[in-house]
Protein backbone atom coordinates (compact mmCIF):
# COMPACT_ATOMS: atom_id res chain seq x y z
CA UNK A 1 0.00 0.00 0.00
CA UNK A 2 2.60 2.06 0.81
CA UNK A 3 4.57 1.42 -1.94
CA UNK A 4 2.24 2.18 -4.28
CA UNK A 5 1.51 5.31 -2.87
CA UNK A 6 5.16 6.16 -3.20
CA UNK A 7 5.38 5.06 -7.00
CA UNK A 8 2.29 6.74 -7.60
CA UNK A 9 3.75 10.35 -6.44
CA UNK A 10 7.17 9.47 -8.25
CA UNK A 11 5.22 9.36 -11.14
CA UNK A 12 2.88 12.92 -10.40
CA UNK A 13 6.42 14.29 -9.77
CA UNK A 14 8.22 13.09 -13.30
CA UNK A 15 4.80 14.00 -15.12
CA UNK A 16 4.58 17.78 -13.33
CA UNK A 17 8.27 17.89 -14.35
CA UNK A 18 8.17 16.90 -18.45
CA UNK A 19 5.28 19.65 -18.28
CA UNK A 20 6.38 22.08 -20.79
CA UNK A 21 8.10 25.31 -19.25
CA UNK A 22 6.84 28.67 -20.37
CA UNK A 23 8.81 32.39 -21.06
CA UNK A 24 6.93 34.92 -18.64
CA UNK A 25 5.26 37.51 -20.48
CA UNK A 26 6.81 40.94 -19.98
CA UNK A 27 5.62 44.39 -19.10
CA UNK A 28 1.75 45.18 -18.61
CA UNK A 29 -0.85 41.83 -19.99
CA UNK A 30 -1.67 44.36 -23.23
CA UNK A 31 2.04 45.68 -24.09
CA UNK A 32 3.47 45.11 -27.18
CA UNK A 33 5.78 46.31 -29.72
CA UNK A 34 3.82 49.11 -31.86
CA UNK A 35 3.65 49.57 -35.50
CA UNK A 36 7.08 50.67 -36.99
CA UNK A 37 7.91 51.28 -40.15
CA UNK A 38 11.60 51.55 -41.32
CA UNK A 39 14.54 51.03 -43.82
CA UNK A 40 16.56 48.26 -43.95
CA UNK A 41 20.51 47.64 -45.25
CA UNK A 42 19.23 46.90 -48.87
CA UNK A 43 16.89 49.95 -49.20
CA UNK A 44 13.73 48.08 -48.42
CA UNK A 45 10.56 49.18 -46.51
CA UNK A 46 10.47 47.31 -43.16
CA UNK A 47 7.34 47.02 -40.56
CA UNK A 48 5.65 44.42 -38.10
CA UNK A 49 4.02 42.83 -41.04
CA UNK A 50 7.71 41.22 -42.06
CA UNK A 51 7.22 39.64 -38.32
CA UNK A 52 4.14 38.20 -39.34
CA UNK A 53 4.02 34.50 -37.95
CA UNK A 54 8.18 34.90 -36.97
CA UNK A 55 9.29 35.52 -33.20
CA UNK A 56 12.60 37.89 -33.39
CA UNK A 57 15.63 39.30 -31.25
CA UNK A 58 16.04 42.93 -31.63
CA UNK A 59 18.52 45.07 -30.59
CA UNK A 60 19.96 48.49 -30.54
CA UNK A 61 23.31 49.71 -31.43
CA UNK A 62 25.51 52.21 -33.72
CA UNK A 63 28.36 50.86 -36.07
CA UNK A 64 30.79 53.17 -35.12
CA UNK A 65 30.19 52.31 -30.96
CA UNK A 66 33.51 51.30 -29.60
CA UNK A 67 32.64 49.56 -27.09
CA UNK A 68 29.13 46.96 -26.27
CA UNK A 69 28.32 46.99 -29.59
CA UNK A 70 31.01 45.01 -31.05
CA UNK A 71 30.35 42.56 -28.08
CA UNK A 72 26.36 42.16 -28.91
CA UNK A 73 27.62 41.35 -32.33
CA UNK A 74 29.75 39.07 -32.18
CA UNK A 75 26.81 37.14 -29.50
CA UNK A 76 24.10 37.74 -32.35
CA UNK A 77 26.09 36.23 -34.49
CA UNK A 78 26.57 33.08 -32.17
CA UNK A 79 22.73 33.00 -31.88
CA UNK A 80 22.16 33.53 -36.19
CA UNK A 81 24.87 30.16 -36.14
CA UNK A 82 22.56 28.21 -34.01
CA UNK A 83 18.67 29.28 -35.67
CA UNK A 84 20.46 29.65 -39.37
CA UNK A 85 17.83 27.32 -41.33
CA UNK A 86 15.26 28.53 -39.00
CA UNK A 87 12.32 30.52 -40.50
CA UNK A 88 10.33 31.10 -37.71
CA UNK A 89 12.70 33.15 -36.27
CA UNK A 90 14.38 36.42 -37.47
CA UNK A 91 16.49 39.02 -35.96
CA UNK A 92 16.61 42.85 -36.02
CA UNK A 93 19.18 45.44 -35.18
CA UNK A 94 18.47 48.90 -35.03
CA UNK A 95 20.51 51.97 -35.68
CA UNK A 96 20.51 54.70 -33.11
CA UNK A 97 22.55 56.83 -35.36
CA UNK A 98 20.28 57.57 -38.26
CA UNK A 99 22.66 60.41 -39.27
CA UNK A 100 25.59 58.20 -39.55
CA UNK A 101 24.40 54.81 -39.93
CA UNK A 102 22.76 55.38 -43.54
CA UNK A 103 21.58 52.19 -45.68
CA UNK A 104 24.82 51.35 -47.57
CA UNK A 105 26.88 52.21 -44.02
CA UNK A 106 24.20 49.49 -42.58
CA UNK A 107 24.98 47.05 -45.49
CA UNK A 108 28.78 47.13 -45.31
CA UNK A 109 28.90 46.66 -41.56
CA UNK A 110 26.28 43.53 -42.33
CA UNK A 111 28.41 42.00 -44.69
CA UNK A 112 31.67 42.64 -42.92
CA UNK A 113 30.79 41.31 -39.59
CA UNK A 114 29.58 38.14 -41.41
CA UNK A 115 25.84 38.71 -40.70
CA UNK A 116 23.00 36.34 -42.87
CA UNK A 117 21.03 39.30 -44.06
CA UNK A 118 18.37 37.66 -44.97
CA UNK A 119 17.42 36.37 -41.54
CA UNK A 120 19.09 39.52 -39.77
CA UNK A 121 17.95 42.91 -40.79
CA UNK A 122 19.80 45.93 -40.18
CA UNK A 123 17.23 48.88 -39.94
CA UNK A 124 17.66 52.95 -40.01
CA UNK A 125 14.67 55.68 -39.94
CA UNK A 126 13.33 58.39 -38.47
CA UNK A 127 15.68 58.97 -34.74
CA UNK A 128 12.50 59.95 -32.83
CA UNK A 129 10.95 56.62 -33.93
CA UNK A 130 13.78 54.59 -32.80
CA UNK A 131 14.30 56.14 -29.72
CA UNK A 132 10.48 56.01 -28.84
CA UNK A 133 10.11 52.32 -29.82
CA UNK A 134 13.79 51.42 -28.30
CA UNK A 135 12.64 53.21 -24.93
CA UNK A 136 9.08 52.71 -24.64
CA UNK A 137 8.43 49.08 -26.04
CA UNK A 138 11.82 47.34 -25.96
CA UNK A 139 12.71 48.83 -22.97
CA UNK A 140 16.23 48.90 -24.28
CA UNK A 141 17.70 52.36 -22.99
CA UNK A 142 18.78 54.26 -25.71
CA UNK A 143 20.03 57.89 -25.21
CA UNK A 144 22.26 60.56 -27.07
CA UNK A 145 25.04 61.23 -24.31
CA UNK A 146 28.43 63.24 -24.99
CA UNK A 147 30.31 62.24 -22.22
CA UNK A 148 30.48 58.24 -23.43
CA UNK A 149 32.90 57.11 -26.14
CA UNK A 150 30.70 57.07 -29.10
CA UNK A 151 28.07 59.58 -27.99
CA UNK A 152 25.26 57.31 -27.38
CA UNK A 153 24.26 55.99 -24.30
CA UNK A 154 22.61 52.37 -24.55
CA UNK A 155 21.98 49.20 -23.05
CA UNK A 156 23.25 45.78 -24.90
CA UNK A 157 20.03 44.32 -24.63
CA UNK A 158 18.49 41.52 -26.31
CA UNK A 159 14.96 41.19 -26.59
CA UNK A 160 12.92 38.67 -27.89
CA UNK A 161 9.74 39.09 -29.07
CA UNK A 162 6.76 36.92 -29.91
CA UNK A 163 4.49 36.35 -32.84
CA UNK A 164 1.86 38.48 -30.98
CA UNK A 165 4.52 41.01 -30.71
CA UNK A 166 4.84 40.75 -26.87
CA UNK A 167 7.90 40.94 -25.19
CA UNK A 168 9.11 37.55 -23.75
CA UNK A 169 12.79 37.93 -22.56
CA UNK A 170 15.21 40.60 -22.24
CA UNK A 171 19.09 39.68 -22.39
CA UNK A 172 21.93 41.27 -21.77
CA UNK A 173 23.73 40.74 -24.57
CA UNK A 174 27.38 41.12 -23.29
CA UNK A 175 27.07 38.91 -20.79
CA UNK A 176 27.70 35.04 -22.34
CA UNK A 177 25.65 33.68 -19.74
CA UNK A 178 22.63 35.49 -20.47
CA UNK A 179 22.76 34.68 -24.09
CA UNK A 180 23.77 30.77 -23.35
CA UNK A 181 20.10 31.42 -21.68
CA UNK A 182 18.50 33.39 -24.64
CA UNK A 183 19.48 30.53 -26.93
CA UNK A 184 17.61 27.87 -24.17
CA UNK A 185 14.61 30.31 -24.24
CA UNK A 186 14.07 30.39 -28.10
CA UNK A 187 13.02 26.77 -29.02
CA UNK A 188 10.93 26.59 -25.41
CA UNK A 189 8.97 29.44 -27.21
CA UNK A 190 8.97 28.29 -30.63
CA UNK A 191 7.53 25.35 -29.22
CA UNK A 192 4.72 27.33 -27.66
CA UNK A 193 3.54 27.79 -31.32
CA UNK A 194 3.27 24.13 -32.11
CA UNK B 1 96.23 19.12 2.47
CA UNK B 2 94.24 21.86 4.61
CA UNK B 3 94.81 24.73 2.32
CA UNK B 4 93.79 22.48 -0.42
CA UNK B 5 90.54 22.40 1.20
CA UNK B 6 89.86 25.42 2.14
CA UNK B 7 90.78 26.78 -1.41
CA UNK B 8 87.87 23.97 -3.19
CA UNK B 9 85.13 25.25 -0.32
CA UNK B 10 86.07 28.76 -1.35
CA UNK B 11 85.91 27.51 -5.09
CA UNK B 12 82.86 26.63 -4.56
CA UNK B 13 81.49 29.14 -2.61
CA UNK B 14 82.56 31.38 -5.55
CA UNK B 15 81.21 29.40 -8.38
CA UNK B 16 77.40 29.23 -6.97
CA UNK B 17 77.84 33.54 -6.12
CA UNK B 18 78.53 34.00 -9.84
CA UNK B 19 75.57 31.19 -10.97
CA UNK B 20 73.30 33.38 -8.80
CA UNK B 21 74.54 36.91 -10.30
CA UNK B 22 74.05 36.01 -13.35
CA UNK B 23 70.86 33.41 -13.04
CA UNK B 24 69.29 37.08 -11.06
CA UNK B 25 70.06 39.31 -13.63
CA UNK B 26 68.50 37.86 -16.42
CA UNK B 27 65.55 37.20 -14.51
CA UNK B 28 64.95 41.05 -13.65
CA UNK B 29 64.80 41.69 -17.52
CA UNK B 30 62.43 38.72 -17.51
CA UNK B 31 60.64 39.88 -15.01
CA UNK B 32 60.36 43.29 -16.09
CA UNK B 33 58.90 42.25 -19.27
CA UNK B 34 56.50 39.48 -17.53
CA UNK B 35 55.42 42.71 -15.57
CA UNK B 36 55.12 44.61 -18.25
CA UNK B 37 53.13 41.87 -20.61
CA UNK B 38 50.67 41.07 -17.33
CA UNK B 39 49.72 44.93 -17.22
CA UNK B 40 49.16 45.46 -21.24
CA UNK B 41 47.31 41.91 -21.13
CA UNK B 42 44.83 44.36 -18.67
CA UNK B 43 44.72 47.62 -20.44
CA UNK B 44 44.18 45.16 -23.48
CA UNK B 45 40.96 43.61 -22.35
CA UNK B 46 39.59 46.59 -20.49
CA UNK B 47 39.93 48.60 -24.69
CA UNK B 48 40.84 46.90 -27.30
CA UNK B 49 39.64 43.08 -26.75
CA UNK B 50 35.42 44.52 -27.84
CA UNK B 51 36.22 44.54 -31.03
CA UNK B 52 39.62 42.77 -31.85
CA UNK B 53 39.00 39.92 -29.48
CA UNK B 54 40.44 38.45 -26.16
CA UNK B 55 42.53 36.13 -28.29
CA UNK B 56 42.93 38.85 -30.81
CA UNK B 57 41.33 36.75 -33.25
CA UNK B 58 39.36 40.21 -34.35
CA UNK B 59 35.52 40.04 -35.87
CA UNK B 60 35.11 38.49 -39.92
CA UNK B 61 35.90 41.39 -41.98
CA UNK B 62 35.12 43.98 -39.88
CA UNK B 63 37.63 43.86 -37.35
CA UNK B 64 41.19 42.47 -38.07
CA UNK B 65 43.04 40.17 -36.02
CA UNK B 66 45.89 40.70 -34.38
CA UNK B 67 47.14 36.76 -33.78
CA UNK B 68 48.07 34.76 -36.61
CA UNK B 69 49.03 38.04 -38.73
CA UNK B 70 52.91 39.39 -39.13
CA UNK B 71 51.59 43.04 -38.89
CA UNK B 72 52.47 43.54 -35.54
CA UNK B 73 56.17 42.60 -35.29
CA UNK B 74 56.56 44.27 -38.75
CA UNK B 75 55.06 47.47 -38.07
CA UNK B 76 55.79 48.21 -34.40
CA UNK B 77 56.79 52.11 -35.02
CA UNK B 78 53.43 52.48 -36.41
CA UNK B 79 51.28 50.87 -33.73
CA UNK B 80 51.19 53.94 -31.30
CA UNK B 81 49.73 56.36 -34.11
CA UNK B 82 46.98 53.87 -34.69
CA UNK B 83 46.33 53.20 -31.19
CA UNK B 84 46.66 57.28 -29.96
CA UNK B 85 44.86 58.77 -33.44
CA UNK B 86 42.80 56.13 -34.61
CA UNK B 87 42.95 54.90 -38.24
CA UNK B 88 40.65 55.27 -41.00
CA UNK B 89 41.08 54.02 -44.32
CA UNK B 90 41.46 50.59 -45.95
CA UNK B 91 44.21 48.31 -44.27
CA UNK B 92 45.34 44.82 -45.61
CA UNK B 93 45.96 42.23 -42.65
CA UNK B 94 46.08 38.75 -43.49
CA UNK B 95 45.02 38.76 -46.92
CA UNK B 96 41.75 40.70 -46.36
CA UNK B 97 40.79 44.59 -46.59
CA UNK B 98 39.37 46.07 -43.55
CA UNK B 99 37.95 49.92 -44.28
CA UNK B 100 36.21 50.17 -40.60
CA UNK B 101 37.67 53.30 -38.98
CA UNK B 102 39.31 52.21 -35.55
CA UNK B 103 38.14 55.03 -32.93
CA UNK B 104 40.87 56.91 -30.64
CA UNK B 105 42.09 54.94 -27.72
CA UNK B 106 42.84 57.27 -24.80
CA UNK B 107 45.77 56.33 -23.14
CA UNK B 108 49.23 57.47 -21.58
CA UNK B 109 52.35 56.49 -23.51
CA UNK B 110 53.45 53.91 -20.78
CA UNK B 111 50.20 52.26 -21.21
CA UNK B 112 50.13 52.58 -25.19
CA UNK B 113 53.88 50.95 -24.67
CA UNK B 114 52.23 48.10 -22.26
CA UNK B 115 49.79 47.33 -24.67
CA UNK B 116 52.30 47.11 -27.44
CA UNK B 117 54.93 45.29 -25.01
CA UNK B 118 51.41 42.90 -24.68
CA UNK B 119 50.54 42.01 -28.58
CA UNK B 120 53.86 41.61 -29.47
CA UNK B 121 54.72 39.00 -27.20
CA UNK B 122 51.25 37.15 -27.58
CA UNK B 123 49.60 34.45 -29.73
CA UNK B 124 53.18 33.12 -31.36
CA UNK B 125 54.99 36.51 -31.37
CA UNK B 126 57.84 37.26 -28.78
CA UNK B 127 59.81 39.89 -28.77
CA UNK B 128 61.37 42.87 -26.91
CA UNK B 129 59.59 45.07 -24.18
CA UNK B 130 58.25 48.26 -25.92
CA UNK B 131 59.26 51.23 -23.75
CA UNK B 132 57.82 54.66 -23.35
CA UNK B 133 60.39 56.55 -24.88
CA UNK B 134 60.03 54.37 -28.15
CA UNK B 135 56.28 55.14 -27.86
CA UNK B 136 57.04 59.19 -27.70
CA UNK B 137 59.51 59.15 -30.73
CA UNK B 138 56.89 57.01 -32.83
CA UNK B 139 54.34 59.48 -32.04
CA UNK B 140 56.33 62.79 -33.51
CA UNK B 141 56.60 60.71 -36.94
CA UNK B 142 52.60 59.75 -37.18
CA UNK B 143 51.40 60.67 -40.70
CA UNK B 144 48.23 62.20 -41.20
Amino acid sequence: MKFTGFYFSCLLVLFLSCESKKLPVLGSPDHHIRHFAFINQDGKNITEKNFEHKIYVADFFFTTCPTICPIMKKQMLRIQKQFRDNENILFLSHTIDPDHDSVSVLKDYAERIGADTKQWMFVTGSKDEIYKIANEDYNAVVKKDGKTSGGFAHSGALILVDKDKKVRGIYDGTKEDQVNQLIKDIPILLNEYN
Amino acid sequence: MIVLKKFKIFFILLTILLVLFFVSCSDQKDIKKQQNITTGMMLYRNNCANCHGKDGEGLNKAYPPLAGTDYILKNKNFLPCIIKNGLNGKINISNTTYDMPMPPVSLTDIEIAQIITYISNEWGNNTEITNRDEVIESLKNCKN
